[in-house]
């Protein structure tokens, strides 16, 4: 290691400065001369309250056969620590209304989500509030396993009254922590 | 005031020289005779060990952090020890120790009063973090070199010549599931002297 006189200029300067301005504020200590010397290094950090919602998978509800079309997809939701989360959900219809649409025809969808605790209908941009059951420990749900349910129906009638063609639409949800 | 280290090494050198040669006696005391007069001589010893100072010890911030990286930092500070030619390597050891766990005393852990987050500690007898070595907890990390010059400089006067660095990381898997709120730690060193 090389280290210039002009370092050692600097690094005096520098030294001096920090003992005759210093205010303080850092809790950093550094040793005493001794046998032995012994400084201590205070470390902060932050974290955020966080979430995730993951393992989701495309829903297909098949052929309309003049049932209910239901179709479901699991999903993991993280959130660290043992705080409760908030789910909503907004399709890609206009104004974020639950629909399919082939290009021309669209079509309503409901939308259920259960946390564990008993499936609810779900407002396009509504929160479902005070959720719980989500994994606290793993970002991909390796504790609890997927612990969520996203159900999506078109009601037979609505199916009924559809011309023929292949109708899609995406459901986006968001998890926030509460 | 000019600061001429070269200068000042010499004072310190001859210093220490000068002290070698006044203590070398082997004389033992000497006892006086009876008589109108009597002289009697005591030799006097002190023993100095080795000295040791470490500085130039900052604190870890880190703030608040984006949960898909790993959190690094590091910081260059200063071995100071005695008893090492100003061109020779002086060696040392280190031994670092964090506010423990439940298994652990010395464990590298940061709490927020509810969970603990693991950090790793690394060491390193140069400035920089390349050819660092990991450190554990309570564990006295040995065969740490420094020159001479730079160790007796940080000896007397501080932080003077940056010559080790001390990092830390923090994994994400370390922080996954802890809840949300503020961490902290004391990471202690201690410099030991060879």
């Amino acid at each position: 290691m090389i280290i210039s006189s002009r370092h050692l200029y600097r690094s005096a300067l520098a030294a001096a400065l920090a003992m005759g301005l210093g205010s303080t504020a850092l809790a950093a200590t550094d040793g005493a001369v001794g046998f032995n010397s012994t400084g201590t290094v205070d470390i902060t950090l932050a974290v955020n309250d966080e979430v995730r919602i993951s393992n989701l998978t495309d829903i297909n509800l098949g052929v309309f056969a003049g049932a209910d079309a239901v179709g479901s997809t699991a999903a993991c939701v993280y959130r660290n620590g043992t705080g409760a989360y908030r789910i909503t959900a907004t399709g890609s219809g206009a104004g974020g209304a639950f629909s399919l649409t082939d290009g021309t025809n669209s079509v309503n969808y409901a939308v259920e989500f259960d946390d564990g605790t008993g499936s609810l209908a779900m407002g396009t941009a509504t929160p479902l509030i005070g959720r719980t059951g989500a994994d606290p420990a793993s970002a991909t749900c390796a504790t609890t396993g997927n612990n969520a349910t996203v159900t999506t129906t078109v009601a037979a009638a609505d199916g009924a009254a559809l011309p023929a063609g292949t109708y899609t639409g995406t459901l986006t949800l968001l998890v926030a922590p509460e | 005031m000019s600061f001429n280290p070269f200068a000042r090494a010499a004072r310190v050198v001859a210093t220490l020289a000068a002290m070698a040669f006044l203590s070398d006696g082997t004389q033992a005391a000497t006892q006086g005779s009876a008589g109108p007069t009597s002289e009697g001589r005591s030799e006097i010893t002190l023993t100095t060990g080795l000295s040791a100072r470490l500085t130039g010890l900052s604190d870890f911030a880190f703030g608040s952090l984006d949960s898909s990286s790993d959190a690094a930092a590091d910081q260059n500070l200063c071995v100071g020890r005695s008893g090492v030619g100003l061109f020779a390597n002086g060696a040392y050891r280190i031994r670092a120790s964090g506010d423990g766990d439940g298994t652990d005393v010395n464990a590298f852990t940061l709490s927020n009063g509810i969970d603990r987050i693991a950090y790793r500690v690394f060491f390193n007898d140069a400035v920089g973090t390349a050819g660092r070595t990991p450190l554990v907890g309570g564990v006295t990390l040995p065969n740490q070199q420094g020159l001479g010059l730079f160790e007796v400089f940080n000896l007397l006067f501080g932080c003077v010549a940056t010559n080790a660095n001390l990092s830390i990381e923090i994994p994400v898997a370390a922080r996954a599931g802890a809840s949300s709120g503020i961490y902290t730690g004391t990471l202690t060193l201690t410099l030991i002297p060879d």
